[in-house]
């Protein structure tokens, strides 16, 4: 069989032409932390490997008129420190620091965790709360700017063809009115895929103090991250206390229950949306610690 | 306690530290010898059926491919992997090398042997096969169905065994509690996959290089399976990164052999992490039932148990295993009847085997949670439960009638509770909220090797070389218990000089005497003890050639600190180097001996653990927030290493307790292929483990040293099962307990199977 070719494109002229040469067997090299697994996988080889690590700008955060564009080479280590983030976009920042391991966030990728489309990816939980879009560059040159959620369809598909690749994600950024929270459930404390994960951003009326933007989204139940609108009306004009919390508890559950029906793991899961739900709430210190009675 | 030790009792890292952080020690999936081809095994992707068809044609036709082996081209005589000596019991010879009738999903196929690793996994994807499928039996209760599909000619019950030892008193008055516990199959989690390196000689023969814990063995499973002669086939042990049991019986060994012969070329084997955990071996899955009958002040009457053991497509050693779950419980509890039933069946799942505590941490498992249960009813603190019923120094065990020694697990018990402050915490309420603590108490016995069941005896010679130096010439495998460095520190401390003036290598069947190897909790025990005596035989010696050269009688003389000495007049005294120099010239024999050691006894050792948990209502999830492990081990010899292979086995048993499961689906499928899936202990999870060490020397290890590396981790899983049910006021006994399990305890609902989410 022939040896799989690599390409190492350093600047975005360079990241086309290489583009322009994929195929549907050619495959894309950000972090590498899941595509290196896969490559010693048996069965066919990719023809080409499009080495992304080395493209200028690709690895830039930056805050431009109110938007922050994280570049989609940002590491999640860099996620996890960056200054920007932290401050316009702290779920994704929390979501970052909880992936992997400290090797695993040190190489892996934005990028990579919304085109590889697991369902418990941290990072796309976070970017669906803040609204992300995702933009592209492909194999002719052009740019396309999409919602997040048009890009990822299902388990490991995404809506990307194979002379795309993700340079970045513009997404609002946060204010100083702003909270926003990321917690996750793993089957251990660290080091541990997400069996769900959810981000939570609130904007607080400065005046009345009642919550006057909520955006929930939660991951690792079904086959993409996904909002759950309903919940966020609901809340929406309601002020912040345990009927509250209570109101995102129970609505997070129905999530689960919605997303997964039947599903081996949805007794568990509806539980432990529960305490995940209130895990989150009571991250965003907005009011005096809120717990449900349990058991 | 004699307080008189100059290195027995100090700690030391293993011999080959300083190798193995340099990155200088050739670990097996580095060695290569020149010309040599590498392996690849073709697994069977189906739990049952019949190879009916192989076409290597595309593989072979690939550059670089040398030959497709598989049951059309490779012998198919029927071998045990868990033969130790030739004239054994219990081999069961139910295993070829590439099978015909495939048993499990991970069972050997065929091998493809190339120029590459690379192509001959190329190749191993071209090699077509076709398979008739049969009915898969995946539980033990499909297997023993009357409408079961026989696995093995002679059915799916492989093995059955009882014992029923004393006399049952009277019951009129007495509680009866029964329980059911079941424990996972688990994988063994060693770093280093395994791997085995086999070249044959034109003068006939061979020479196998592998990680094993026994070459004595590998070369009797591969010459009698080749048929060679013994004294032609040479196993050299490898450096190695762990084993747990998993490299204790002989997998790869003879397919590498025999790859070896059949292509005339150097062949290597090394397993991917997948292949690790499905084709070679698992730590048995098992369930057990306890009906015991005590006083109502909690006096054991009558102890009764059953178990089965899942023992999957082959038999391996899990007869034996079974066999000696049987012989734990009254090594830990006095009680006047003891009746155990054990049976081993085989199913269409990965092979069950040697796995560190053999039998030992599953019957804990089951017999400890009992005993809370037991607590439970009679509203009795289960320290005090059990320091009514435990065994104490030199009773006999009722199952083997073999004494148990100076058996301080009472003292343990009360020690580690007293360290651990169980009563306050134990009185502590577990809370109402999210977070809920609990602490829980297990104890558990293991043996010091095979006396009273198979002959056990290690052989070694010593040596003092020219300089005043030492060479130890023993089969020593270390499997990264320490074992070599424990060796030093006994001469060393015989002959008073630093234990880096003895060198001590690993086993190899053409240079080092017979010796079992590393399992059954022999080798600190026997193999030390054989050690030491080998030590004062030279010590005599050297204190002999003293005695001529100061001319001063033996009686006068004292040895220590690298020099012979004249007692009271410390200024006569004569340098062990210029002993050696000068008594090499004028005495015929040397200063070396040689020396067969039959050990004497087999006491038990034991091991006390406290465990505090947290549990989390919400996510089911349990912290391990504290623990203790208190350790019967008559003699620390390397008291750092002690420590660590305590703090390892907890690990280790934290995670058969709430994490490790390597269950099949409905197809017959590991759901885990790899450390991403398959979740052990990692550090952030990890209490800060305290272990605290009883010493009495009262046995005949050397220095009084018993065994440590198996039964470290035999109650671990109990007691952290115990403090979860203390936390949750529950009562949990299908291990492991993952969140899954938690919830749908707390919720009042059935426990689900443990499936991969």
């Amino acid at each position: 069989m022939p040896p799989t070719r690599v390409l190492t494109p350093s600047t975005r002229d360079e990241l086309v032409e290489a583009l322009a040469q994929a195929t549907p067997r050619t495959r894309l090299v950000a972090g590498g932390t899941d595509l290196v697994r896969e490559l010693h996988r048996p069965g066919e080889a990719p023809d080409l490997l499009i080495d992304l690590t080395g493209v200028s700008g690709l690895a830039t955060i930056r805050l431009d008129d109110g938007s922050l564009h994280i570049g989609a080479l940002s590491t999640f280590t860099g996620l996890q420190e960056d200054p920007l983030v932290r401050r316009h976009a702290l779920c994704l920042s929390l979501a970052a620091a909880q992936v992997g391991s400290v090797q695993i966030r040190n190489a892996g990728t934005l990028g990579g965790n919304v085109a590889n489309a697991s369902p418990c990816a941290d990072g796309a939980t976070a970017l669906m709360a803040l609204d992300a879009d995702v933009v592209t560059v492909d194999g002719a040159g052009e740019e396309r700017r999409r919602p997040l959620r048009e890009v990822l369809l299902g388990p490991g598909r995404t809506a990307l063809r194979h002379d795309e690749a993700i340079i970045e994600y513009p997404l609002p950024a946060l204010s100083a009115d702003h909270r926003s929270v990321f917690a996750k459930v793993g089957s251990r404390t660290a080091v541990s895929v997400a069996r769900l994960n959810a981000a939570l951003v609130v904007r607080l009326d400065a005046t009345t103090g009642v919550l006057a933007e909520v955006r929930v989204a939660l991951g690792a139940v079904g086959g993409t991250a996904f909002r759950v609108p309903e919940l966020e009306r609901e809340l929406e004009g309601r002020a912040v206390d345990q009927g509250s919390a209570q109101l995102f508890a129970d609505g997070c559950m129905a999530a689960v229950q919605a997303s997964i029906p039947g599903r081996y793991s949805l007794p568990y899961k509806q539980h432990a949306a529960v305490g995940l739900a209130y895990d989150a709430w009571n991250m965003l210190a907005l009011g005096p610690v809120c717990e449900p009675a349990w058991a | 306690m004699t307080d008189d030790l100059r290195y027995v009792g100090g700690s030391y890292p293993v011999h080959d530290v300083t190798e193995k952080v340099t990155g200088e020690l050739v670990y097996g999936s580095d060695f290569s010898v020149p010309g040599m081809l590498h392996a690849k095994l073709i697994l069977s992707p189906i739990p049952h059926g019949s190879v009916t068809h192989i076409d290597a044609s595309r593989a072979e036709a690939l550059p670089g491919v040398v030959k497709v082996f598989s049951h059309e081209n490779a012998p198919m005589d029927g071998f045990s992997r868990a033969r130790i000596h030739p004239g054994q019991d219990m081999s069961f010879y139910d295993e070829t090398l590439f099978s015909r009738h495939v048993r499990f999903v991970g069972d050997r196929v065929a091998a493809v042997v190339a120029t590459s690793r690379e192509t001959a996994a190329a190749a191993a994807a071209l090699v077509e096969v076709e398979y008739e499928e049969l009915p898969a039996m995946l539980t033990v209760d499909a297997a023993l169905a009357p409408d079961a599909v026989p696995i093995h000619e002679d059915g799916n019950l492989l093995f059955e065994h009882e014992i029923d030892k004393g006399r049952r008193p009277d019951l009129e008055g007495a509680v009866l509690v029964s329980s059911a516990t079941s424990t996972p199959r688990i994988h063994h989690a060693a770093l280093e996959p395994h791997v085995c390196i086999a070249q044959g000689h034109s003068t006939g023969g061979m020479t196998v290089w592998t990680t094993s814990q026994g070459v004595y063995a590998a070369r009797t499973v591969i010459a009698e399976l080749l048929r060679l002669d013994y004294h032609r086939v040479r196993v050299i042990k490898l450096p190695m990164g762990g084993s747990f049991g998993g490299k204790t019986e002989y997998i790869i060994e003879p397919v590498c052999a025999f790859l070896a012969l059949a292509t005339r070329r150097p062949v290597k084997l090394l397993l991917d992490r997948e292949e690790c955990m499905i084709a070679t071996m698992v730590r048995p899955a098992t369930s057990t039932s306890i009906r015991t009958a005590c006083t109502p002040d909690g006096e054991l009457l009558d102890f009764e148990a059953a178990s089965t053991l899942d023992s999957g497509g082959f038999a391996a050693s899990t007869p034996d295993y079974s066999i000696h779950m049987c012989k734990k419980v009254t090594k830990l509890y006095r009680v006047p009847h003891y009746r155990h039933a054990g049976r081993a069946v085989y199913t269409n799942t990965p092979v069950g085997g040697a796995a560190r505590g053999w039998g030992a941490p599953e019957m804990a498992a089951a017999t400890e949670i009992h005993m809370d249960r037991v607590a439970a009813r009679l509203r009795l603190d289960p320290v005090e439960l059990r320091l009514k019923n435990m065994v104490e120094p030199h009773d006999i065990d009722l199952v083997t009638d073999l004494p148990l020694g100076d058996a301080r697990v009472s003292e343990c018990l009360r020690r580690g509770a007293a360290a651990f402050d169980w009563a306050a915490r134990r009185a502590r309420p577990a809370g109402r909220g999210r977070l809920r603590r609990g602490v829980g108490v297990a104890a558990g016995a293991h043996k010091n090797g095979m006396y009273g069941a198979f002959p056990e005896a290690s052989r070694m010679s010593l040596k003092m070389n020219e300089d005043g130096t030492f060479q130890l010439n023993a089969s020593l495998h270390d499997v990264g218990c320490g074992v070599v460095t424990t060796m030093k520190v006994i001469v060393a401390e015989v002959l008073g000089v630093s234990p880096d003036l003895i060198a001590a290598g690993e086993a190899d069947t053409a240079t080092t005497p017979f010796d079992y190897g590393t399992y059954g909790s022999r080798v600190t025990y026997v193999v030390g003890e054989c050690a030491r005596q080998v030590a004062e035989k030279v010590k005599g010696r050297l204190l002999a050639a003293a005695a001529d050269l100061l001319r001063e009688p033996v009686e006068h003389l004292v040895a220590a600190d690298g020099a012979v000495r004249v007692r009271g007049a410390t200024e006569r005294a004569i340098a062990y180097r210029d002993i050696a120099r000068l008594s090499e010239m004028r005495h015929v024999p040397s200063i070396a001996a040689s020396m067969t050691y039959y050990a004497v006894s087999n006491p038990a050792s034991y091991s006390v653990q406290f465990a505090e948990v947290e549990v989390d209502c919400a996510t089911g999830l349990v912290a391990v927030t504290d623990f203790l492990a208190v350790a019967d081990v008559g003699r620390a010899i390397n008291r750092g290493m002690v420590e660590a292979q305590y703090q390892g086995a907890v690990q280790m048993g934290i995670g058969y307790a709430l994490y490790e499961h390597l269950d099949v689906d409905e197809h017959g499928r590991a759901g885990v292929d790899g450390f991403k899936n398959y979740h052990i202990v990692n550090a952030p999870d990890m209490p800060d483990v305290k272990v605290l060490l009883v010493e009495h020397e009262g046995d005949d290890g050397p220095f009084g040293a018993k065994s440590v590396g198996e039964v470290a981790t035999v109650p671990t899983a109990a007691a952290v099962v115990n403090a979860v049910n203390h936390a949750l006021a529950t009562e949990l006994s299908d291990l492991p307990l993952t969140p899954e399990r938690i919830i749908a305890a707390l919720r009042g609902e059935e426990v689900p199977p443990c499936s991969s989410c």
